[in-house]
């Protein structure tokens, strides 16, 4: 079970580089499911609640996912990526949830998903500000939208493809 | 003398109504910095088409004076977002405006850097 408003996020510990999939991957499966059901209330109620290290387990998540869909060529969980980006920090345009859109992006690119529509049919989830954000990130120039300008590679591991983080 | 019998009051009251409501309005938007600091807020209302006037005269002027700005329409994925075009709408770029200025979302208030 995932709490955004923990502290400690200690069953989170190294979440990120963890292999693809991992068991913790479904409690944030269920926890984003919880959202797109809720909408832009329970958006609003985790975001007045959620502390720093659970934005950092969402965005880590929606990373996560963006390699996922890429490896599984299904683009069923770009949704939840970037929703779970949005709540990690693109509501208040955090700089790590600009970073994290990269492999959204590039991976919607991959599939062939037209990212406009992903975003619309996001924003209906996430409400306002998120919505007016995932708007900006379409405006950003292509080059400041891409995967090396974010500091992101595509690559593989043990498993598969993978984005990686470069720093 | 002007008459001052109760029709012409009356006329008067009007026309002193119709001039205080004229620059009321027009307060909110003509370059008036004797009254800008009594001012608490701008109200921001998005619109896809039909833009008549310099849509940015008001904004421009929150910006300037460190006001905060209260978004009277609904940010919704239509209002700021073109799909016809393929761009934001005239609304998001004056929302872009503002933040791309340090402003930051407070509810349905956009609030000045520092504020």
């Amino acid at each position: 079970m995932f709490d955004p408003s923990d502290t400690a996020q200690r069953r989170f510990a190294a979440y990120g580089p963890a292999r693809l999939p991992d068991a913790r991957d479904d409690d944030l499966n269920a926890f984003v499911d919880d959202l797109i059901v809720g909408g832009p209330t329970i958006v609003a109620n985790t975001l007045a609640t959620i502390s720093n290290r659970g934005r950092e387990v969402l965005r880590a998540y929606a990373v996560r996912m963006a390699s996922l869909v890429v490896r599984r060529n299904d683009p069923t969980q770009l949704l939840s990526a970037v929703i779970a980006n949005v709540v990690g920090g693109l509501d208040e345009n955090m700089h790590e949830s600009l970073l994290a859109m990269a492999p959204i992006e590039d991976g919607a690119r991959r599939l062939n998903v037209d990212l406009p529509q992903l975003f619309e049919q996001a924003s209906k989830i996430v409400g306002h500000p998120g919505t007016v954000n995932l708007m900006m990130w379409l405006t950003r120039k292509p080059e400041d939208r891409t995967l090396a300008s974010m500091s992101y590679a595509a690559g593989t591991d043990f498993d598969g493809f993978r984005y990686r983080y470069e720093r | 003398m002007g008459s001052t019998g109760p029709a012409a009051l009356r006329s008067r009251g009007r026309q002193l109504m119709v001039a205080i409501t004229t620059i009321s309005l027009l307060s909110a938007v003509l370059p008036q910095p004797a009254r800008a600091n009594s001012t608490s807020h701008l109200v921001v209302r998005g619109t896809i088409t039909g833009v008549t006037v310099n849509p940015n005269l008001s904004l421009t002027l929150g910006v300037d004076r460190k006001m905060s700005v209260y978004v009277g329409s609904n940010p919704t994925w239509e209002n700021v977002w073109d799909s016809a075009e393929a761009r934001p709408t005239q609304f998001a770029v004056e929302l872009r405006q503002f933040t791309g200025a340090g402003y930051r979302w407070d509810g349905w208030y956009l609030r000045p850097p520092g504020s």
